[in-house]
């Protein structure tokens, strides 16, 4: 095999592929080890042989569901390379398309993980709700998925009236929505059996493994980079962290919930005190040479923390441009997650991170008594699990109380 | 300015220079024997969140950077330290026993860079496959891609 560009960050956020080796002794995993770089495509290096504003279209395509978080976190950790002052108008659109990226982002994840259970019904719910959000951000972009929106010193595209309206109509409609799920998840016993209580991350585990986003504030870690290292407008605009204490994948579930109805308040406070005229980028042209410099970007991506360093050296080609995603940050805690629960726990556990739905394409099954080998493909996967569970619940049910 | 002068008063002659830039982000200089000392010094300062560790070679040595944060709600601060190993040898320390979070950022460094951690038990290649050669390392700057075609 071989390989001409092997560089470039991991994205094991949508169907993507990523190989987990679980040693189990019965139906209890003791041990768990992920093997990432099945989508390695040499992004990191490719973006030292393009431009600035290239620049900007491939790290788009890092991700498809958190496509605006990288591009923005690009151009603002260029913005300080090129010391541009970026109008208010353009830092307020390009924060309500973050905020609307987060909502479609997290009801995606809803649906995923009621898949991941067997809970089919609630997965349509959320997805047909979701439309809405697209509908809006094909409205205010042109696309649906890769807007496209930002640039080096501003966004591309003004943002009228009638959007806006509408993006006063989506935030109360899915505030009402989130509401009533969050009334289902905590009533409905089907999700109940199978999330409270599993994959159990403390608080303490959280912070000394470094996890991040929603996974770190279902286990009671108060950190969201927009509340404690402020870009954009995020210092003004009045929000608070979504924190819960059950460090389970309820709390998971239950903590996006509830920042679905957060960040539909944000929306709302940015229809409301969005300046009315005013340009809507620095002047950057394709041409402009950015001085010798170093930029750190962090932005909270709807997973978590995103990261970049950039580094230019005078010319119209960045140095080295490095991407840190939250995947990657929180791979290490679901090594921890995993470990003392049982084989049937894993779809849940690993989609309570947030990757992509086929992480667990192959799975790699070792009985350490026996030393069996067994390759489960995820669909085997999830059928064995619900299986297991209708034969199970009865004395599970019994121990978990 | 408070924090620059808390980190000079606590890393002392550990830190051979500390900046601040435009952006108001802080650069902690420190030599590669030095930076576990001053790394474990910063995490009982409260510095626990290490985001991630940056490689980047710039054709004579290879920088590593090392970006904490200390969070402390609206206060939070964040800080990068710097070191630079040798571009032949490059041999660096592991800091697992510090931040455990590093276990995929060392591998990542080593597998994209080649830079060596001492301590880092498992050290294997984390992105690219198994089967390339053992010095194939693409984020060295004279790695060339064909890019112009």
């Amino acid at each position: 095999m071989s390989v001409k560009i092997p560089i470039g960050p991991i994205h094991p956020m949508l169907k993507e592929p990523i190989n987990f080796t679980f040693y189990v002794e019965g139906e209890t995993i003791v041990d768990a080890e992920p093997n990432i770089g099945f989508v390695h495509r040499g992004i990191e290096k490719l973006t030292e042989n393009k431009t600035w504003f290239q620049n900007l279209y491939l790290l788009e395509k890092v991700c498809g569901i958190c496509s605006s978080s990288h591009q923005g976190c690009y151009a603002q950790g260029a913005e300080m390379i090129f010391e541009a002052n970026v109008p208010e108008k353009a830092l307020y659109i390009r924060t309500l398309m973050w905020e609307l990226e987060r909502l479609h982002s997290h009801l995606l994840w809803l649906g995923v993980i009621m898949h991941e259970i067997g809970f089919d019904t609630l997965f349509m719910y959320t997805w047909r709700d979701r439309e809405a959000v697209m509908d809006l951000v094909e409205m205010i972009s042109g696309r649906r998925v890769g807007y496209s929106i930002n640039t080096i010193g501003g966004v591309r595209r003004d943002i009228d009236y009638r959007m806006l309206s509408k993006a006063l109509d989506v935030a109360n409609f899915i505030a009402s929505r989130a509401e009533f799920y969050e009334r289902v998840v905590l009533r409905e016993r089907t999700i109940l059996d199978r999330t409270d209580g599993v994959g159990v991350l403390s608080k303490v585990d959280a912070i000394r493994l470094n996890t991040v986003g929603p996974t770190a504030r279902a286990s009671g870690v108060k950190r969201d980079i927009r509340y404690n290292l402020p870009y954009a407008i995020y210092d003004e605009t009045p929000f608070d962290i979504v924190t819960d204490d059950g460090c389970d994948v309820l709390s998971r579930i239950i903590v996006r919930i509830r920042e679905m109805i957060v960040s539909a308040e944000i929306i709302k406070w940015i229809v409301f005190n969005m300046p009315k005229n005013g340009p809507i980028a620095a002047k950057i042209t394709h041409f402009t040479k950015p001085p010798e410099n170093e930029a750190i970007s962090r932005v909270e991506a709807p997973r978590g923390e995103l990261f970049y360093y950039i580094k230019s050296n005078g010319s119209l080609k960045p140095e080295r441009v490095k991407i840190r995603t939250p995947t990657l940050a929180n791979i290490v805690s679901v090594i921890h997650m995993v470990k003392g629960h049982y084989i049937a726990d894993i779809p849940p556990i690993v989609a309570g991170i947030d990757p992509c739905m086929s992480c667990m394409d192959r799975v790699a099954i070792i009985d350490v008594r026996n030393d069996k080998k067994s390759l489960f493909n995820h669909d085997q996967l999830v059928r064995y699990a619900i299986k297991w569970y209708k034969k199970n619940y009865r004395w599970l049910r019994e121990e978990r109380r | 300015m408070s924090l620059m002068d808390e980190l000079r008063a606590r890393l002392g002659d550990l830190a051979r220079e500390i900046n601040v830039d435009k952006n108001n982000k802080v650069w902690i200089i420190v030599d590669l024997d030095k930076l576990k000392n001053a790394l474990s010094l910063l995490r009982e300062d409260g510095f626990d969140h290490l985001s991630t560790i940056t490689g980047y070679d710039d054709g004579e040595k290879i920088h590593l950077i090392y970006h904490l944060i200390r969070f402390n709600d609206r206060n939070s601060e964040d800080v990068n330290v710097i070191t630079f190993t040798d571009r032949d040898k490059s041999i660096a320390p592991s800091i697992l026993d510090i931040y455990p979070s590093a276990l995929v950022y060392e591998r990542e460094v080593f597998d994209l860079l080649g830079v060596r951690f001492e301590g880092h038990k498992g050290l294997k290649r984390l992105l690219l496959p198994e089967d390339v050669p053992e010095d194939f390392h693409p984020l060295r700057k004279d790695f060339k891609i064909n890019a112009e075609r």
